[in-house]
């Protein structure tokens, strides 16, 4: 205290002298400065106040801790045996704040003052989104970028802006190599986990290159294209190891080791004798191939796990799981939310995180995993601010999972977004009022009134389908989409906009919220995590995770 | 007695309708799992559109031609219904999440409990040829109902306000199960998307139309 005191002293002085006019006075006139001579010095009682202050400790505290962090972090390049992405499809810095409220309110804190897990790691910065061709992102363009050190097109997979978007022919000699092909060329062991279709644009641009995001499968490929012969998404994922191999001469590697999330329809044939007892609609896979992809990866890998349900997530060893191959949903997976509901069952995000990293640590070498939360963004699509927060506070607990399973001295964990929503944390709600509940003043226990006599959200889109009251019970956000667009204002009054089921209200009507484009949050911690900070161009995430696992370098040593 | 014969003749016209794929046997030989309705709707104004409804098992299917809409329906054992909607015009296809919704609705146009809160008024013959007449009183006018209860087949509904007279009335019963299949696989080459995806589809002309106007109802 008395070194702080001490320190607070001399800034005041400085403070002071650099207050002074080119006269050399300090540029009050001299009535003044004769009536109120200037202080050269503070007091241990005149600055008790602040700095007892639980605030200012807090606060003197964090940068304390954060420069230890600093100090501990290993700075030079290739120091991390492990690199964590997670990736919050959606997740802009609103989304942050209002999930981080969410998840203090539900803990019984006011909100604003907690941290999700990811608040508290030292390093953070912004980062600039758009694509090449697009000011407002999509999660194809921008999860290349991040992979692969290159923006290109929205739209695209894995290759660079020459490429035509849905033109087979362009694919050739456009490829981007990514961090996952890279880690597996370097001897690493790899990952992909992901709430959404493992075939969707944020996983796929690790494992594959594509002219157009929606080729998740066979079927929703133009004819050209197959007979051009380019491959669907979901091939592209079973074929990775042969692929790979292909494209660098001389390169052995083992393929994949953990593949996490849902897209079964893009596997199976367009059969419905394959249909799993999981099965939504009357015919399961959509391919019309004939192949069945999660047979062609069992024939592939004899000593891998393909597992569909959480008894089969349960009763995977660890230890001893060599690879494994996980399609829980025909589809996306389900809403955290809405999770209980599902006919076979599905692990959550941070039981998937867990048990990925417990296999994928059983390589000496280390390991790359990319983690995504694809179901935030789809619940703002929605307009579900109950289903994009609950996603993200479902991905805060994923990574600190991550923390508690991996060395803060060897692993690298990168959380950031691909791109933000129109979602908007707004009016005047005093502290701790309730983050999903209706605006209500400082010092007032009845909600504010609008111009228009009605009262207002704290958050709310500014496009979408606009406000729905779909009752507590209604924990799938998507059941919007069985509901008319009702955009504009609504009497809130009576209604309890906490409730799962409430959509908000959305000032321009559209059948699907849609992604914003301001920059995103990026939040690191571990060796190289000093890289993070300031502003940056999304694909410079490419270069930090490089630095800090010597990507390049590992990988041109494995091959010949 | 004017209800009554208005009934006869329905029931003979129904009858008709029923017998030809029922041939005389006492025993109902229709599934009533495997049936396609085809009705004729007629508004009070005089406008006049089709209705199918195909039932397979879990399955249903109800198509509006004039629209060039059909939705299918698949009943889950988890109690949830799934549902897609196709667009013909555009040879796509939405799909839905599963969602607790009442299946009888979507497999017999009318919902078990609707049907449980009108006043049954009359019967006649047995089997699949049954037919029952319920009857309840609107706020507005009077809703009457003929229905077939071993074949959970609506045969012909009438609302009466002051509108005017709505009627849906069964026109035709395809029972051949070749025929019936067909119906549910006439729409599965349709380029189908996950609701959920629409809003990262702002490149395709479809759905990009889909994200600006909301549900296209009508095939321009």
């Amino acid at each position: 205290m008395k070194n702080l005191t001490k320190t607070l002293a001399v800034a005041s002085l400085l403070i002071l002298a650099g207050c002074e006019g080119e006269d050399g006075k300090d540029g009050v006139n001299a009535t003044a400065s004769n009536t109120s001579q200037p202080k050269t010095e503070l007091t241990t009682r005149e600055l008790s106040n602040t700095v007892n202050n639980p605030w200012y400790i807090a606060s003197s505290q964090r940068i304390e801790d954060a420069k230890a962090q600093a100090a501990a972090i290993a700075k030079s390049a290739g120091q991390a045996k492990n690199v964590i992405l997670f990736v919050g499809d959606g997740m802009g810095v609103s989304t942050v704040t209002a999930a981080r409220i969410l998840q203090g309110q539900s803990l019984g804190l006011n909100g604003e003052e907690h941290n999700l897990s990811f608040d508290k790691f030292p390093f953070a910065g912004l980062v600039k989104t758009y694509n090449v061709d697009a000011q407002t992102p999509d999660s194809a363009g921008t999860m290349t970028a991040m992979v692969t050190g290159v923006k290109t097109d929205v739209g695209v997979i894995g290759v660079d802006e020459d490429i035509v978007r849905g033109d087979c022919s362009t694919v050739s000699g456009n490829e981007l190599t990514t961090t996952l092909e890279l880690a597996e060329l370097a001897g690493l062991s790899t990952g992909i986990v992901s709430t959404a279709r493992i075939t969707h644009a944020t996983p796929a641009a690790t494992y594959a290159k594509s002219a157009d995001r929606n080729w998740e499968d066979i079927s929703d490929m133009p004819n050209a294209a197959v007979l051009a012969g380019c491959l669907d998404i979901a091939d592209q994922l079973v074929k990775f190891e042969t692929l790979l191999e292909g494209r660098y001469a001389g390169a052995d590697i083992d393929g994949i080791e953990v593949v996490m999330g849902g897209g079964r329809r893009h596997f199976l044939p367009n059969d419905p004798a394959k249909n799993t007892s999981d099965a939504v609609s009357a015919v399961e896979g959509d391919r019309t191939d004939g192949r069945d992809l999660t047979a062609e990866w069992q024939t592939t890998y004899p000593n891998g796990n393909y597992i569909i349900d959480e008894s089969g997530f349960n009763a995977l060893n660890t230890e001893t799981t060599e690879r494994v191959f996980a399609l829980f949903n025909e589809s996306h997976m389900r809403y955290e939310a809405d999770r209980s509901k599902d006919l076979g069952g599905e692990p959550s995000l941070s039981e998937m995180t867990r048990k990925a990293i417990r296999i994928l640590d059983n390589n000496d070498k280390g390991f790359f995993l990319t983690v995504e939360s694809g179901r935030i963004d789809h619940g703002h699509h929605a307009g579900s601010a109950y289903g994009a927060l609950t996603e993200t506070v479902e991905l805060a607990n994923a990574v600190q999972v991550a923390l508690e399973e991996t060395d803060p001295e060897n692993t690298l964990i990168i959380v950031t977004a691909d791109h933000s929503h129109v979602f908007t944390i707004a009016g005047y709600p005093k502290r701790g009022n309730p983050i999903l509940g209706k605006v209500v003043a400082v010092g007032e226990t009845e909600a504010t009134k609008a111009a228009d006599g009605l009262p207002y959200t704290t958050v709310g889109y500014t496009n979408g389908r606009g406000y729905m009251n779909l009752g507590d019970s209604e924990t799938d956000a998507d059941t919007a989409y069985s509901n008319p667009i009702d955009a504009g204002r609504k009497d809130l009054s009576l209604v309890d906009t906490e409730s799962s089921g409430f959509h908000q209200e959305a000032l321009v009507p559209l059948s699907s919220e849609t992604h914003a484009g301001e920059d995103v949050g990026v939040y690191a911690f571990g060796p190289g995590a000093h890289l993070v900070s300031g502003t940056n161009e999304q694909n410079t995430l490419f270069h930090v995770m490089d630095y800090a696992l010597n990507l390049i370098g590992k990988a041109e040593k494995n091959l010949p | 007695m004017v209800v009554m014969s208005m009934l006869k003749k329905y029931c003979a016209a129904a009858t008709v309708l029923m017998l030809s794929p029922l041939g005389m046997a006492a025993e109902c030989e229709v599934n009533a799992d495997a049936v396609g309705a085809h009705y004729a709707i007629s508004q009070p104004s005089g406008q006049t559109t089709a209705l199918q409804l195909w039932r397979l098992g879990d399955r249903a299917l109800q198509v509006r031609p004039e629209a060039k809409l059909a939705d299918s329906y698949r009943s889950l054992s988890n109690g949830e219904v799934r549902r897609v909607r196709y667009f013909d015009a555009h040879q796509r296809a939405i799909e839905y999440d599963p969602e607790r919704a009442d299946w009888s609705a979507k497999a017999q146009l009318l919902p078990t409990q609707a049907l449980d809160k009108m006043q049954r008024i009359g019967s006649k013959g047995s089997g699949c040829k049954r037919i029952e007449r319920y009857q309840r009183e609107l706020d507005d006018g009077q809703l009457t109902v003929w229905w077939n209860p071993e074949l959970r087949l609506l045969l012909q509904l009438e609302r009466r306000n002051s509108d005017g007279l709505t009627r849906i009335k069964l026109v035709d019963l395809k029972v051949d199960r070749t025929t019936i299949r067909k119906a549910f696989a006439a729409r599965a080459d349709y380029a189908s998307t996950d609701y959920a995806d629409i809003g990262d589809n702002e490149s395709d002309p479809f759905l990009r139309k889909m994200i600006r106007v909301g549900f296209v109802e009508h095939a321009h």
